[in-house]
């Protein structure tokens, strides 16, 4: 080989693999863009409800929202992207940005920064958030009641919260989550001491290898995930043991953005209240936007749609209680598991000092429910 | 020589194979749930089952990676002339840039997703943080490394400082350039992949995270194997150029 044709191909191999990836990337970014996303049902709202106010053409000026998710893409979510599939957020003048999930930086410090106008968070979230200077507003609850619950083998002779006196804890590494396992410990009669190892992979893999005895999980994803693959589980849910029900998740939004865009956060939530709505008669139906708009937006979102269907069908009761319209928050779920958690000691402001009191009422509204 | 060249891959794949052999055989025996670890053999299936979706993921990664290990390497280079024009500046960056090297790369990628948002952009930026590093200094050390007399001799001839850079140094800098590149190129994938992770729209990692939240741990290891052959091919193209642009060098190499 001539000198002359080894500088040509050392230097054309790069500038080929480039152009062939670089061109394979915006060959494919054509094609998604041309596609169109396969059959779509068309909803009409429940005569007589809120919801028949959407217009049914969208206004020419439409508004840009970010949305900031708080997980990837699951059933907590459903309302909203039904609400996407149906295109109420266009219809209310919404051109809506769903932010993806993002490990590193909270929606609470996205919607705070005013990177995202609203975005989901927890109760533990907004009070810690609050604490920190850095507050944040809940306009929603998007399940009514909580649905987390600490879990063990069905074989391990775990059978109710006292055996787990001296066992090992596998955490997320939150503040509070030891005041809230030891206090549901206490309240059945045992100590309320344990081990709490923090981890960052998948709990529930760690206590299927048996590697950790107990794990505090959602019922709507994790517990019914364990049910399908065949593991056994005993399930205690926190609020049957003594800790205040409270509201997680949330939809939040910053204090300026309430000041500054009201008007647009009325419209933002007609439409997805309207979603949840939907979510709440329709699980299959609304399971099966959610999957469609999340695979078309990035695919392979779902492995598993049986899970998110079998999800659905528990949390879609679950939204909010018969007779009740979504979304609306209670004083006494903003009182007494926040007071709870700083009882604790579990919230730090700034500093890192214990914060023991604080003003809940401005952490919640439910003004910009339709 | 091109078969005895093959013939030294040898070991290493019987240990692979080995291995392989090894891991399926106590996956099948029962020894550990597949939820936790899955068999070879399911992960292959894994992998054929979801590959159109891994490939629409692939893309927006191998761009990522391929874009911005290439904006490293100009980068790369030239700061590694720029270190070795004058002892000045060397003195003034060298150790700045290594203090670069010392930023828990998680912190930055937070940041940057707080001011650049989540489009492409704040991922090339990861790779590159993550391949320019070695790539200038093995580049800037590879350009100190020039023996003295061949300098003077162009000196003498009243070669200018420009003539000797493009003749002589970055010529003899070539070896340790190709040393740097193939480890920056070892990160870049995960660079990208780690980028995703952060926050992203579609790719590898987008996969990988998703895949992992909805407990489907074979896809989870598709998108694995994925991404250690996509390593692997750059890093043997690499290879391949480094052969091709240096075969006085990687010749007497393969007889050391």
């Amino acid at each position: 080989m001539s000198n002359r044709t080894r500088l040509w191909l050392s230097i054309g191999i790069p500038v080929l693999l480039v152009i062939v990836v670089v061109g394979a990337f915006l060959w494919q970014q054509r094609a998604a863009g041309s596609g169109t996303s396969g059959t779509h049902v068309v909803v009409t709202p429940a005569p007589g409800s809120e919801c028949t106010k959407i217009p049914k053409t969208a206004p020419s000026q439409l508004t840009t929202m970010n949305f900031a998710l708080d997980w990837t893409p699951n059933t907590n979510h459903t309302g909203i992207y039904v609400a996407l599939a149906q295109n109420w957020y266009r219809d209310e003048g919404i051109d809506l940005h769903l932010l993806p999930y993002s490990s590193s930086v909270s929606p609470d410090v996205l919607v705070s920064s005013g990177k995202a106008d609203a975005g989901v968070s927890s109760t533990e979230g907004i009070v810690a958030d609050a604490a920190l200077g850095q507050p944040v507003v809940s306009i929603a609850a998007i399940i009514q009641h909580n649905t987390s619950a600490l879990v063990t083998l069905a074989d391990s002779g775990l059978n109710r919260p006292r055996d787990l006196d001296g066992k090992k804890y596998g955490g997320f590494g939150a503040p509070y989550e030891g005041a809230v396992v030891g206090e549901i410990i206490k309240k059945d009669g045992g100590k309320g001491e344990f081990t709490n190892i923090t981890l960052s992979v998948d709990a529930m893999q760690a206590l299927e290898s048996h590697r950790i005895d107990f794990v505090w999980v959602f019922e709507g994803w994790e517990v019914i995930q364990a049910e399908r693959s065949g593991v056994k589980l005993n399930v205690f849910p926190i609020i049957n043991y003594g800790i205040p029900d409270y509201y997680t998740p949330n939809i939040i939004t910053s204090p300026t953005e309430i000041q500054q865009k009201p008007d647009l956060l009325r419209r933002f939530m007609l439409a997805t209240t309207c979603g949840y709505e939907y979510a709440r008669t329709h699980a299959r139906q609304a399971a099966q936007m959610l999957i469609d708009r999340a695979n078309a937006d990035t695919p392979g979102t779902f492995p598993d749609t049986g899970l998110v269907f079998a999800s659905q069908d528990f949390l879609s009761p679950r939204y909010a209680d018969p007779g009740r319209k979504w979304g609306l928050q209670d004083a006494a779920a903003w009182h007494g598991y926040p007071q709870f958690i700083l009882n604790s000691g579990g919230v730090l402001d700034a500093s890192g000092k214990p914060v023991h009191s604080m003003n809940f009422d401005k952490l919640w509204t439910n003004q910009f429910l339709p | 020589m091109r078969l005895r060249a093959f013939a030294s891959y040898g070991p290493a794949i019987v240990l692979a194979v080995a291995i392989l052999l090894l891991w399926e055989a106590y996956v099948r025996a029962g020894n550990i749930s597949p939820q936790v670890l899955p068999a070879p053999s399911a992960i292959l299936a894994g992998l054929v089952a979801n590959w159109a979706v891994i490939y629409d993921n692939m893309l927006p990664t191998l761009v990522e990676t391929v874009l911005g290990l290439l904006i490293a390497i100009v980068m790369g280079v030239i700061l590694a002339i720029l270190l070795d024009l004058s002892g000045w500046v060397r003195k003034a960056i060298y150790p700045l840039l290594v203090t670069s090297q010392t930023i828990p790369i998680v912190t930055v990628a937070a940041l940057l997703l707080l001011w650049i948002g989540y489009d492409i952009r704040s991922k090339l930026i990861l790779v590159i943080l993550y391949c320019f590093f070695p790539i200038a200094v093995a580049c800037a050390d590879g350009l100190a490394s020039v023996e003295p007399e061949l300098i003077h001799l162009l000196k003498s001839m009243n070669a200018s400082r420009w003539q000797i850079l493009w003749m002589v140094r970055l010529p003899a800098a070539m070896p340790a350039f190709f040393s740097g590149l193939r480890i920056a190129t070892t990160y870049s994938v995960i660079g990208a992949v780690f980028s995703e992770y952060v926050g992203g729209e579609k790719g590898l990692g987008i996969y990988l995270q998703r895949a992992t939240n909805s407990f489907a741990i074979v896809q989870v290891f598709a998108a694995i194997v994925v991404i250690s052959a996509l390593s692997i091919l750059l890093f043997g193209l690499v290879s391949l150029i480094e052969r091709l642009a240096l075969p006085w060098y990687s010749g007497r190499r393969a007889g050391a």
